[in-house]
């Protein structure tokens, strides 16, 4: 019903089995570099992209990717990681690992369309 | 009239004292069952549940009462019309054994895209399950509705989104799967895809 984007220096045999496996944590700089850049903070001080709550676990990190509208700051996010870490990111509920071009990000919209979130209007 | 032996005046005393033993007992108002709670509840006492935390709250929950929840899921599937090769996966969280309700996951279900093979979750109960996915609308739709109804909604969207592939084809084609599932059910699920596509 829900799909989260996890991005991680992950194992991926284990992502196929469903299952998170970090090898390393990320690098936590460049994780709150690029959250500052693209997140927010909701009224619990928790960091959010597009209103979904980032969740720090295991040295990785996961956001809903897809509910009803597909979470392009999440996705944005997910690929700035990766190209600056060389990380994995996953659909660990789906079994796969997300390749970078199948995210959108921000490439064909303006950073303010996306920044709706994902529950649109 | 002849005196009674004393052996039978006796036996007069006995039963005229067991007749007025029991209809003094008769009488007297029948005793209160012990309260099954001394005092006011948790609840009303200010008390969180055990966990607070709902995500734990539910998990511990579904864990516990895995069995009944397994068959009232498995049934439904069969029920609406998923086919038997589709009914359940592994949970890898419980020692792989195939399930088709797994108690410590929140989405809500979740597909094995590549065989089709669905499930159900502890997300299911969850409030605000689609609180950050869906417009508030849908989401309070969502929440308002039975249990067996959203249970209804999430095999369609699963099932669905094993067949065509996708998420966003489950979100457009769910609504008229081919399943039997609740009208109520392809309302939440039109309400979805009128907000999301």
């Amino acid at each position: 019903m829900l799909h989260r984007l996890t991005i991680g220096h992950l194992d991926p045999t284990a992502v196929e089995r469903r299952q998170t496996v970090p090898t390393k944590a990320l690098d936590m700089d460049v994780v709150h570099r690029h959250l500052r850049d693209l997140g927010e903070r909701d009224a619990d001080g928790t960091m959010t992209l597009g209103g979904c709550k980032v969740q720090f676990e295991n040295g990785a990190v996961r956001c809903l990717w897809k509910g009803g509208r597909t979470n392009r700051l999440a996705e944005e996010f997910a690929l700035r990681v990766q190209k600056d870490t060389g990380c994995l990111i996953a659909d660990v509920g789906g079994y796969r690992v997300i390749e970078p071009d199948e995210l959108v990000g921000f490439s064909g919209q303006a950073h303010g369309a996306a920044s709706e979130g994902v529950r649109g209007r | 009239m002849e005196p009674l032996h004393p052996i039978g005046r006796l036996f007069s005393r006995i039963v005229s004292a067991a007749k007025g033993l029991s209809g003094k007992l008769a009488r007297e108002k029948p005793v209160d069952p012990r309260p099954a709670m001394i005092g006011l509840s948790p609840s009303a006492r200010g008390l969180k549940p055990i966990p607070e935390d709902i995500d734990e709250h539910l998990v511990d929950f579904c864990t516990r009462y895995w069995e009944p929840l397994e068959e009232i899921a498995k049934k439904r599937m069969r029920e609406v019309g998923v086919p038997e090769e589709r009914i359940g996966m592994l949970d890898v969280d419980n020692d792989y054994r195939l399930a088709v309700f797994h108690p410590k996951q929140l989405d809500g279900g979740g597909v094995h895209p590549p065989t089709g093979r669905i499930n159900l979750d502890a997300g299911l109960f969850k409030p605000g399950l689609l609180a950050e996915a869906m417009p508030a609308d849908v989401s309070s739709l969502h929440d308002a509705g039975r249990a067996s109804v959203k249970q209804d909604a999430i095999i369609a969207h699963e099932f669905e989104e094993g067949i065509r592939g996708s998420h966003e084809a489950a979100l457009e084609h769910a609504p008229e799967t081919g399943l039997s599932i609740k009208e109520e059910a392809r309302r939440l699920l039109r309400a979805q895809r009128d907000r999301s596509l």
